[in-house]
């Protein structure tokens, strides 16, 4: 037979030996070569390779499969498991201090593992309260801008009508689109937003109802309101039948019904309603036009037939419907359409244009989860350091349990199960810790609050279990298997050499000091930033200033009147955009160069009473005169962009209209301190224009002033609410926000340097330890507490030096970028931070090896030389 | 243990064991059952009917003399016990009783 060169594919073969038991291999291996070669000859190489294959797959059953030598045990003896947690236990007890600071430093991390799970669980299972959450699905379309391709969340408003007569597959259909309009009840005026939705809006979603039904909306002049409503409204009377005015503008006031009170939103909503109303009152409010493949709704929903899936409808849709769509609306053109199911709402928000849910970007989801682990494993690393040190103590345990029998393996599971007792006790201390402490904390940064809870009970029990399985291995393995390795001749004779010089402890320690300055460093100068960007100029004077939204000329004029006549009003202004609360994009174009500025629209005099400063040339006259007209006032930022030399004759051109430049108004703060100043325009506008009042005081009391200004408000517009704000307010959430991010920081950075301490601790207690006869000796010969502590601190200290050394630059480096990416002015970096980073690290780690040190002088030579 | 009833494949390979002593391996029992029977059997089959005969004591084995056809791996011969050559026996004696207690109408041509 000729068989020379040929062979079956070899992977079959290494497949074979790997799983077949070595008993029967020869003859299994033998007797599918022999049908191999036959059917080499008698059908071909590749159908005898391939039929090849198929027989040793074939062979794998559980009867030729390598088995685990007879011997075979039970990894875990139960009888000894008593033993192991009474032993773990006692030494527990007996050991205080290290095993306090071990529960410690991993209650403090598994806390933190526990907050950001709950925070995680929390954000993926945001609306799965609904019934029919897994069936309900958002429409999306993929719009055409420029270049780039935008997914929307708001839709044609004529989607949903064309969606249900077309598709069998939808059970229901609902829109919402919001407006802002002015209720009122009483003495009760308010501005609100305003839902209008379908009424199978409150039918698919299963918003609990306080009283009233699903079905409340089928009435034309029915409102259901929030809880928040019912009590701001109608205090503690009864709602529901009362009559609610709705002015949605000068010519539409409305009266409502109340047929529903919806109860206190579930917290993990990320949508929800204060006032609801019938989508039919939109299209007879706002025209029929409302109602067009051209005008856009803010959500469109869908639930689909139990089982179906939406995808099925996208072909009709992308292929009928953007046609229609494309046809009407030249300027928003859609591309094609997509959903996204409601359980993903609240995390893939972020990624939608004018989206209608809240949810916030998957940045600070990353972010937290990788602090979460990372302090995780440094604690862990922490407690194998000091685990070993405490193990030092037991050697003679080890050695006697070998010498009686004891296998290598028993004393790993010994170990491991002690590991696991401790991040058990870990555990219950870290959700304490994380229920009283870590979560509240969290909340006060958050903009919502999260309860202490879970998705399902499910979740909670496998999220625990792993916690501890994890931790306790990870922790536990390195020592258990350090320790079990000791020869029981060696630990009696007193020749095991505890402890050799570890490497990788030490470049870890150093690693942590390293981080541990880095986040405290990280913390000092965001805080430092912070306070400097509130004491930053904001290019005008924003104190004893205010001002008041207002609609129309009427508003301004009695509001005016009232204003000139109280003498501790010193100017007063009306505007269409007001500082701090947006301008406009103006295309402008001088000497044939084009170039987007933002544009304010102002009143006379509002120079003076914002208290803008004038770098160079003339402000407008204030009065009512032609030239001012034709003029307009540029900031820095664009004389910077025009190379503006004073000159009047090089005109602007905007809006096709020629201005000359005025003068130039100092850089001020027209929008955030996140972004740069950009080139920005002053003009004067007409009085019909004005969206709001602005008045400078010269009064210091903020009360007074308020009460009268509120007073002149109620006797001008009774209708409308006083919506007025002091000018050094506008940036309030700007503030919060960094202040929210100075204490993250602050926490981050305190609970790095604490890990970073109990690793130094660790190594710290495990080289007094190793060097103990040495000290006593020294000490016996005359040697004083002070070279003691020079002989341990030499190492320490440039662990410390080197820490500093790697992580000074690197935070420098890396702060640097991260300022520069979030405010637009930085303040200059200086030494002072540095200085404190060093003084705080140097400081706590000296305490903890003082505490160490102190081991040492009270230990009594004898008792440690004596043993031998 | 089920007990020492043969299956009907298990007495097929049982009696081509017992009756061609020269090729009773997994290979050559598989190519009589493809040739003669016209039973088309996986390899893997066989050896597995094989390890439930021996484990019922029914048949023994021995490793060959190595062989070049096979990358010079040895064959395991099959060959039948007592106690297989009894339990043959036993079937066929039930077999040819209630053979011979059928009507014979039954097989003449109609």
């Amino acid at each position: 037979m000729k068989t020379n060169g040929l062979h079956p594919p070899k992977w079959c073969d290494r497949f074979l030996e790997w799983y077949c038991d070595d008993r029967l291999l020869e003859e299994i291996q033998g007797d599918s070569l022999e049908i191999f070669y036959t059917r080499v000859e008698e059908e071909g190489i590749s159908a005898a390779n391939r039929k090849y294959a198929w027989d040793v797959l074939r062979f794998l059953r559980w009867s030729n499969v390598k088995k685990v030598s007879s011997n075979y045990q039970p990894l875990i003896n139960i009888a000894m498991f008593k033993n192991y947690l009474k032993i773990g236990f006692r030494n527990l007890l007996k050991n205080r201090v290290p095993s306090a600071i071990n529960v410690f430093g991993l209650s403090l991390s598994i806390a933190c593992a526990i907050v950001v799970f709950i925070f995680l669980d929390f954000q993926y299972n945001m609306d799965s309260y609904h019934k029919n959450s897994q069936d309900i699905y958002q429409v999306t379309n993929w719009v055409k801008q420029k270049e780039d391709l935008n997914q929307w969340g708001r839709t044609p408003a004529l989607l949903s009508n064309s969606m249900s007569e077309d598709f069998d597959q939808i059970q229901d259909i609902a829109r919402v689109h919001r407006r802002s309009a002015v209720l009122k009840y009483k003495d009760e005026v308010f501005n609100e937003t305003v839902s209008f939705a379908d009424p199978s809006f409150l039918t698919m979603f299963s918003f609990p109802l306080q009283s009233g039904n699903a079905g409340a909306l089928n009435s034309e002049k029915s409102v259901v309101i929030s809880n928040n409503i019912a009590i701001k409204y109608f205090g503690y009377d009864n709602p529901v039948g009362q009559e609610l005015e709705i002015i949605f503008d000068k010519n539409h006031k409305e009266i409502f019904l109340v047929a529903a009170i919806a109860d206190k939103l579930p917290a993990n909503s990320s949508f929800g309603f204060e006032v609801l109303i019938p989508f039919m009152n939109y299209e007879k409010i706002y025209g029929p036009k409302m109602s067009s493949w051209e005008n856009y709704v803010n959500v469109t929903f869908v639930q689909m037939q139990p089982g179906k899936s939406p995808d099925e409808l996208l072909e009709v849709m992308n292929n009928q419907y953007v046609d229609i769509q494309n046809k009407a609306s030249e300027d928003w053109k859609i591309d094609s359409f997509s959903f996204v199911a409601l359980t993903e709402l609240a995390v893939s928000n972020h990624a939608l244009d004018y989206g209608f849910a809240s949810g916030s970007h998957p940045s600070g989801r990353i972010a937290l989860s990788v602090i979460a682990i990372f302090l995780l494993l440094l604690s862990c690393l922490n407690y194998m350091n000091i685990a070993i040190v405490s193990a030092s103590g037991r050697l003679k345990e080890i050695g006697l349990r070998k010498v009686v029998g004891g296998r290598r393996t028993e004393i790993i599971n010994q170990f491991l199960v002690e590991n696991i007792l401790v991040c058990f006790i870990s555990l219950l201390f870290g959700i304490s810790l994380a229920y009283f402490l870590f979560l509240p904390g969290f909340n006060t940064v958050l903009p919502v609050t999260i309860p202490f809870a879970f998705s399902s009970p499910v979740v909670m029990v496998s999220f625990f279990l792993i916690l501890v399985l994890v931790v306790g291995v990870i922790s536990g393995a390195y020592p258990a298997f350090y320790i079990s390795a000791f020869k029981p001749v060696d630990i009696f004779r007193g020749k095991q050499k505890f402890g050799k010089k570890n490497m990788f402890s030490k470049i870890f320690l150093v690693f942590q000091f390293v981080l541990a300055f880095m986040t405290i460093l990280t913390g000092i100068i965001f805080t430092e930033n912070a306070i400097f960007q509130s004491k930053l100029d904001w290019g005008y004077n924003p104190n004893q200033i205010v001002s008041i939204p207002i609609e129309g000329e009427k508003h301004f004029n009695e509001l005016y009147d009232k204003f000139n006549a109280n003498p501790k009003i010193v100017h007063i202004a009306g505007s269409q955009h007001q500082i701090g609360r947006g301008t406009t994009p103006a295309m402008v174009e001088f000497e044939k160069v084009k170039l987007e500025a933002r544009m304010m629209n102002i009143g006379p005099n509002y120079f003076e009473t914002m208290n803008l400063r004038l770098v160079k040339g003339n402000t407008f006259s204030n009065k009512e005169s032609s030239n001012d007209l034709e003029a307009i006032m540029i900031n820095q930022a664009f004389e910077k962009a025009m190379n503006w030399d004073g000159s009047l004759e090089r005109k602007i051109k905007i809006e096709d209209k020629q201005y000359y430049v005025l003068g130039v108004v100092e850089d001020f703060r027209y929008w955030s301190f996140y972004n740069a100043i950009e080139p920005c325009i002053l003009r004067i506008t007409d009085e019909s224009e004005f969206n709001y009042i602005s008045f400078q005081t010269n009064s210091t009391s903020t009360e007074e002033m308020d009460a009268y200004v509120k007073n002149v408000w109620k006797e001008v517009e009774p209708d409308l609410p006083y919506e007025g704000f002091y000018q050094n307010q506008v940036f309030e959430r700007f503030f919060t926000e960094s202040e929210a991010n100075m204490k993250l920081m602050f926490f981050i950075s305190g609970m790095a340097l604490v890990l970073a301490c109990m690793g130094l601790y660790g190594l710290v207690s495990f080289n007094i330890t190793r060097k103990m006869k040495d000290f006593s000796v020294r000490k016996i010969l005359g040697a004083n507490m002070w070279s003691i502590t020079k002989i341990l601190n030499n190492d320490f200290i440039w662990y410390l030096v080197i820490a500093g050394v790697i992580g000074a630059p690197i935070s420098y480096y890396l702060m640097d970028i991260l300022l520069h990416s979030i405010f637009e002015v930085v303040k200059p970096m200086n030494a002072f931070p540095f200085v404190i980073a060093i003084t705080a690290v140097i400081f706590t780690a000296y305490i903890t090896i003082a505490s160490q040190i102190m081991r040492v002088a009270k230990n009594n030579p004898t008792d440690t030389l004596r043993s031998e | 243990m089920k007990g020492n009833y043969l299956g009907e494949l298990e007495e097929l390979i049982l009696l081509i064991v017992a009756a061609r002593d020269d090729m009773a391996y997994g290979v050559g029992i598989m190519e009589f059952l493809k040739k003669e029977i016209g039973r088309d059997l996986n390899i893997s089959a066989v050896h597995a009917v094989l390890k439930r005969l021996e484990s019922k004591g029914m048949v023994t084995s021995s490793m060959s003399a190595p062989t070049t056809e096979r990358g010079g791996r040895r064959k395991r011969i099959f060959s039948i016990t007592k106690i297989g050559a009894t339990a043959l026996d036993a079937s066929n004696a039930i077999r040819s009783n209630l053979y011979g207690q059928v009507p014979k109408f039954s097989f003449s041509p109609i």
